[in-house]
């Protein structure tokens, strides 16, 4: 698996779960999306009606698909985060960085104990002041994909919350 | 939840799938006025081809000639009559090659709107993006439309398809015989979990489309538009750039044209509009008076201008759709219009077609009495459908009927209605 696929799935998984915890209706037509969003990222964003309007029958206003915004959302946030390990550890492959930035989130951190870091390289943690510089490259990117102030703190919050801080 | 306008109990509906449809109607009175109309075109067409009118022209010339010679004698009404049969015997061959023209070109515009219809379906699955809605999508989806098939008594359960990237809220029915399709939106599968109600009323309505028959009808209606516009009138239209005809000539025919091309148009959009107030009724009597399908139309855009406008529509306007779920009279009603368009189209079928009768045969009574016999019965089976609705609908309310078709039967809503031969 390449650096970039491995990026594109994380970014899938993380998606995935935030669009489960805020848009939980949206799961079955996740992978759609996912898959679209990974081979035109312009696609999904443009979304689609292509409903015959004149054979048509529905409710007359479409729904605002909040997935097309989560997954460049969080993509945003894993290219943030990457930048930021890679400072911290510049000596280290492009794949372990991977690692590293996938081990910030709580659904991947290995358990103290039966960590592979072991003693010698425990998982990493955020800082309070990278996790609000998280949130706002979360926050911005979703006010730029024309969401909602409201629901774009909303997203913010969610992807923020799967982040692991020093405290958990 | 319920709407306002569904909070009153609702009154008994009469029941208008006990009455052949709008729908059918309309669509019959389509069909006819495509044959006219193509008929007239192509009889344009064949005069207008110098390779078909040259020696059609000619010959008519010579069997003039012929017979004038043969019957010199004007005067005399025996020879005349002689020099008319002469007359038709010669130029009958020449007479049935343009009546082969123009059961060619009639052909052609139903060949083509019948292939429109059937390469449809693909087309659209293709266009749309559209794929078959799996359990492995979404599990409890696919459970629930096929509760809703079992519980509406489809037959034949329809294919359900869906564009997960689709953000429309809706859904869609459509198909070619013995095969037809629902398509659902992505928003339409998402609102199954935010609210289930307005997802069944929208799969409802469609269903409805299968459970009337009408999803056929409504294809070939807007197939055979399209292959009137496509085999009718481009070639008229391209007919006037290589014909050297004084303006008058052309502004008569293109008066003439534009005015049956708006009078297909037109009936075809009445299928369409028909079409939806049917499957309105048809689902509220599935969804129920908890249903959410009142809901679902009060969401939709309606038009401002209203008055003429929704004549042209290709959907009703949804106040009106609104007002048919709890009381159906307007399916009861027949409106001046549809008299008149049934008149304007019986008149135009009944001349083009006496026109192809008459150059396939000399005999003059089968020419007259043709088109006679196999439009009359339409406008009269207008009239009696007409009258057997009014009538009904006049018994069942106690009101006696205004006037045969053309009555408006107005239902006074309250206690004196009758409710007994009502659906609910």
């Amino acid at each position: 698996m390449t650096a970039g696929t491995q990026q594109q799935q994380l970014v899938a998984d993380l998606s995935r779960e935030v669009v489960a915890r805020i848009a939980p209706q949206e799961l079955p037509v996740f992978r759609a999306h996912s898959r679209a969003y990974f081979a035109d990222q312009g696609q999904v964003l443009r979304g689609g009606q292509g409903q015959d309007e004149m054979l048509g029958f529905g409710v007359g206003e479409a729904v605002a698909f909040l997935t097309p915004v989560v997954l460049p959302v969080m993509t945003a946030v894993v290219q943030y985060l990457t930048v930021e390990v890679t400072k911290s550890a510049r000596a280290e492959g492009a794949t372990l960085i991977g690692e590293r930035v996938k081990q910030l989130f709580k659904r991947f951190r290995p358990a103290e104990a039966t960590g592979e870091y072991g003693h010698a390289a425990s998982p990493p943690v955020l800082t309070q002041e990278q996790l609000g510089q998280v949130r706002q490259v979360a926050f911005e990117k979703a006010l730029q994909l024309k969401l909602s102030a409201e629901r774009a703190g909303l997203l913010a919050d969610a992807v923020v919350g799967n982040l692991a801080t020093a405290a958990t | 939840m319920r709407a306002d306008s569904t909070a009153a109990p609702r009154p008994a509906r009469l029941n208008p799938f006990a009455f052949p449809s709008d729908t059918d109607f309309r669509f019959a009175l389509l069909i006819v006025s495509v044959l006219g109309t193509s008929l007239f075109v192509y009889n344009w067409l064949f005069h207008a081809i110098p390779l078909l009118r040259d020696p059609w022209l000619a010959a008519m010339v010579r069997c003039a000639d012929l017979a004038s010679a043969a019957f010199p004698d004007a005067a005399d009404p025996i020879a005349r009559a002689g020099k008319q049969m002469m007359e038709a015997e010669c130029g009958a061959p020449y007479e049935r090659t343009r009546a082969a023209w123009l059961l060619g070109g009639t052909a052609l515009v139903l060949a083509t709107a019948s292939a429109l219809y059937w390469v449809y379906p693909a087309w659209r699955i293709q266009r749309a993006n559209l794929a078959p809605l799996s359990a492995e999508d979404a599990p409890e989806v696919v459970t629930a439309l096929d509760a809703l098939c079992r519980e509406v008594g489809l037959a034949r359960p329809p294919t359900f398809l869906w564009n997960p990237l689709d953000a429309a809220n809706g859904g869609t029915a459509f198909g070619r015989l013995g095969r037809y399709y629902v398509a659902l939106s992505g928003g339409l599968v998402t609102q199954f979990y935010v609210d289930p109600a307005v997802f069944r009323s929208v799969v409802l309505h469609e269903l409805a489309h299968l459970r009337n028959a009408d999803v056929d009808k409504t294809y070939f209606a807007v197939a055979v538009w399209q292959s009137f516009v496509l085999v009718g009138l481009v070639p008229f239209a391209l007919s006037f750039l290589d014909f050297d005809e004084r303006l008058r000539t052309v502004l008569d025919l293109g008066w003439r044209i534009c005015a049956l091309a708006a009078l297909v148009y037109l009936t075809r959009n009445a299928v369409l509009r028909a079409r939806e107030i049917y499957a309105d009724v048809r689902a509220s009597i599935w969804d129920g008076p908890a249903g959410a399908l009142d809901r679902v139309l009060a969401t939709l855009p309606r038009d401002r201008e209203g008055g003429w406008r929704t004549l042209v529509a290709a959907h009703p306007d949804p106040a009106g759709r609104r007002h048919a779920l709890h009381d159906t009279a307007s399916l009861f009603r027949t409106r001046p219009w549809e008299a008149f368009g049934v008149g304007v189209v019986t008149s135009i079928a009944i001349e083009n077609v006496w026109s192809l009768l008459a150059a396939l045969t000399a005999d003059m009574l089968v020419a007259v009495l043709g088109p006679t016999v196999l439009f009359v019965p339409l406008a009269a089976g207008f009239l009696v459908l007409a009258g057997w609705r009014a009538t009904f609908a006049g018994l069942a309310w106690n009101e006696a009927p205004r006037g045969l078709g053309l009555g408006r039967v107005e239902p006074r809503l309250g206690p004196h209605r009758r409710a007994d031969r009502g659906i609910r």
